[in-house]
């Protein structure tokens, strides 16, 4: 019979997940192993996760329960391997907001797979963008003055010269 | 760094961004990202030391040859820990020699540009080390076509890269010896090499502002400058011929630096030509002190006349040296005229050294030689007499080089003495020009004077288009 943890989110909602799901999370695995586990352990706490983040993450666990995943070290091959299809459909269907909760749930979690198929996706809404697009698109205020933009202008121009 | 929605605000520390950035992999992409926001500035430009090998040695039989340019960058990347702190990354590229005939050469040498243009940007390298091996019979051809660009894409795109606080180390181009083989049988320098490069790197890093490329001595094991000068690659390769493990002492390459331009105060290079070359004022002393150097400089020139006959002839260099010196003739009828001529050249250009020798000797004073070209140098770059003017003389036998020569000498000349930022924004849209006619192994195309208009130089430099105007018209 496969062991079931708990855990709780911040939120203060309870769930309980079996343990080789769970162990997606490096995080969690480590703590598990560190620390051992049994049914009268106290739920582990997620202080940085919602709970409906969390389910997310348990969904794409869930998912990707049997999946081999590039070795972690090889960071070469984590990078130019491509989203997975599962997982582009996945990420697509969530709000911006959501997707950057995913993102910082999977770097807490330490959940490399998802991290990176997450830092991808913004990657891909970025890319081919001009500065005043990214900046639409995720709602960030130039802070620079006149006279740094001419600045930055003028270190680029060996950049721009194609 | 913060993000919002209409309704919500997110944080996103920059070691997230800085993955989402790497994931990005578009160069353009990343010039936009800089000027989004300060943040995102700083998290681009943000690294650590990287060490980007680039190498067309192609003697290494464990790294596959005629790869995809792009699939070597992102595949053959080897990281080895130097020492706690600092992570090298070392790439080894390599490419067939015989593609360095190819016209695709030049092609794979854009692709490297923007390669290096993307890696820079996703700051993976802080230096990157060119090796390019090129072979003897072919360095005209090679130098002749690719200088002008390799001359824009290293100091433009490697050196002149103000974005990034590290200057990278380059050791170009055709260095036998300047660059340490790799020391085991695989295709990586040895942690040491790496950590003797970068201890000399950071030893000067107060002087890089020349933005000179860097010249690494294998002997003394000591960095200094290197002007990068399509006269001086031709040149250093043939002086120093690997077959005979000759080194290249700094003698040569300082001779080399300065000799299309000539002395001043003798027999040391000025302070302005220091300058001009990037050279710092204490390594004025280290120039040109006796016969034997001061020898080198001028058989570099009966070299490279030499060296447009192997190209003209399609025969190895030892073949013409041969050749000229037994007085015969192997080469086909059809040729023998030609050779004739260039012989006859080459005959003089030594009877003329050989007189500059002799005055070396005696007078340790550079013979002030009255050729028409003196007055009009005078006038248009408004300067006294130099060994230029003889060298001008000669090189006006051979257009090709000519032109590459007079290019770079009007437009480092003038530059210094008004800008020299206006200068390698000018040079380098020339050069890029130059690279642009190119029809496809030689640049006989001229840069015309309308590429200066079109460069919007011409308010700056009105005495320059003149100067051009007539150069062209010649």
């Amino acid at each position: 019979m496969t062991e079931k943890i708990r855990l709780t989110t911040s939120d203060d909602q309870e769930f309980i997940v079996e343990r080789n799901i769970i162990e997606r999370s490096v995080l969690i695995k480590n703590l598990l192993n560190d620390t051992g586990y049994d049914e009268d352990s106290e739920a582990i706490p997620l202080p940085n996760v919602r709970s409906s983040v969390f389910k997310k993450v348990i969904e794409w666990a869930e998912h990707h329960k049997d999946t081999t995943f590039p070795d972690d070290d090889d960071e070469d091959a984590r990078k130019s391997a491509p989203i997975d299809d599962w997982d582009k459909d996945f990420l697509k269907v969530v709000d911006q907001e959501m997707l950057y909760e995913i993102i910082l749930a999977a770097n807490f979690l330490n959940i490399r797979p998802l991290l990176d198929a997450g830092c991808k996706t913004v990657a891909e809404m970025i890319r081919g963008k001009s500065a005043d697009e990214i900046r639409r698109t995720f709602n960030i205020v130039n802070d620079f003055s006149p006279d740094e933009e001419e600045a930055i202008k003028r270190e680029n121009e060996w950049a721009e010269d194609r | 760094m913060t993000l919002s929605t209409s309704s919500f605000v997110f944080e996103l520390p920059p070691e997230l961004w800085r993955k989402v950035f790497c994931n990005i992999n578009d160069f353009n992409t990343y010039t936009e990202l800089i000027k989004v926001c300060k943040n995102f500035k700083e998290i681009i430009r943000d690294r650590s030391v990287t060490v980007q090998f680039v190498s067309n040695h192609s003697n290494n039989q464990k790294v596959p040859k005629n790869l995809v340019l792009d699939q070597r960058i992102t595949d053959n990347i080897h990281t080895v820990a130097l020492d706690e702190e600092i992570d090298i990354t070392l790439s080894h590229y390599i490419y067939s020699v015989d593609s360095l005939f190819k016209p695709e050469f030049i092609e794979s040498l854009v692709r490297v540009k923007e390669s290096l243009r993307v890696l820079r940007l996703q700051s993976r390298f802080d230096i990157v080390v060119f090796e390019f091996h090129l072979s003897p019979h072919f360095d005209t051809v090679i130098t002749g076509i690719n200088l002008p660009f390799m001359r824009n894409l290293i100091p433009c795109a490697l050196l002149r890269n103000q974005c990034f606080t590290h200057v990278q180390l380059l050791l170009p181009i055709e260095s036998y010896a300047l660059i340490p083989k790799p020391e085991t049988s695989g295709s990586y320098l040895r942690k040491s090499t790496i950590r003797a490069y970068l201890q000399k790197f950071y030893a000067i890093l107060p002087d890089l502002e020349s933005r000179s490329p860097l010249l690494y001595d294998e002997e003394s094991r000591e960095l200094s400058y290197f002007c990068m000068n399509p006269t001086n690659q031709l040149n250093n390769n043939y002086l120093e011929d690997p077959s005979r493990n000759v080194k290249h002492t700094m003698d040569i390459v300082f001779t080399n630096v300065k000799s299309p331009y000539g002395f001043r105060n003798n027999t040391k290079v000025g302070v302005r030509e220091a300058r001009l070359f990037g050279l710092r004022e204490r390594d004025l002393n280290r120039t040109i002190t006796n016969e034997r150097a001061f020898q080198s400089m001028l058989q570099e020139y009966i070299i490279a006349q030499q060296c447009s006959l192997c190209e003209a002839f399609k025969c190895s260099r030892d073949q013409i040296v041969e050749t000229l010196a037994s007085g015969s003739t192997n080469f086909k009828t059809d040729q023998d005229h030609r050779l004739s001529i260039v012989k006859q050249n080459i005959i003089s250009l030594n009877d003329c050294l050989k007189t500059k020798i002799v005055k070396f000797k005696t007078k340790f004073n550079y013979p002030d030689e009255h050729y028409e070209e003196k007055d009009f140098i005078q006038t248009h770059l408004q300067k006294g007499t130099t060994p230029l003017v003889t060298l001008f003389n000669f090189f006006n036998q051979n257009p090709r080089w000519a032109r590459t020569v007079k290019i770079h000498y009007c437009l480092s000349e003038h530059s210094y003495n008004n800008q020299r930022e206006n200068y390698d924004d000018l040079f380098e849209k020339i050069s890029a020009k130059i690279y642009d006619n190119m029809n496809p192994r030689y640049n006989n195309g001229l840069v015309k004077s309308n590429d200066l208009h079109r460069a919007g130089q011409v308010k700056k430099y009105p005495h320059l288009i003149t100067l051009f105007q007539s150069f062209w018209k010649g």
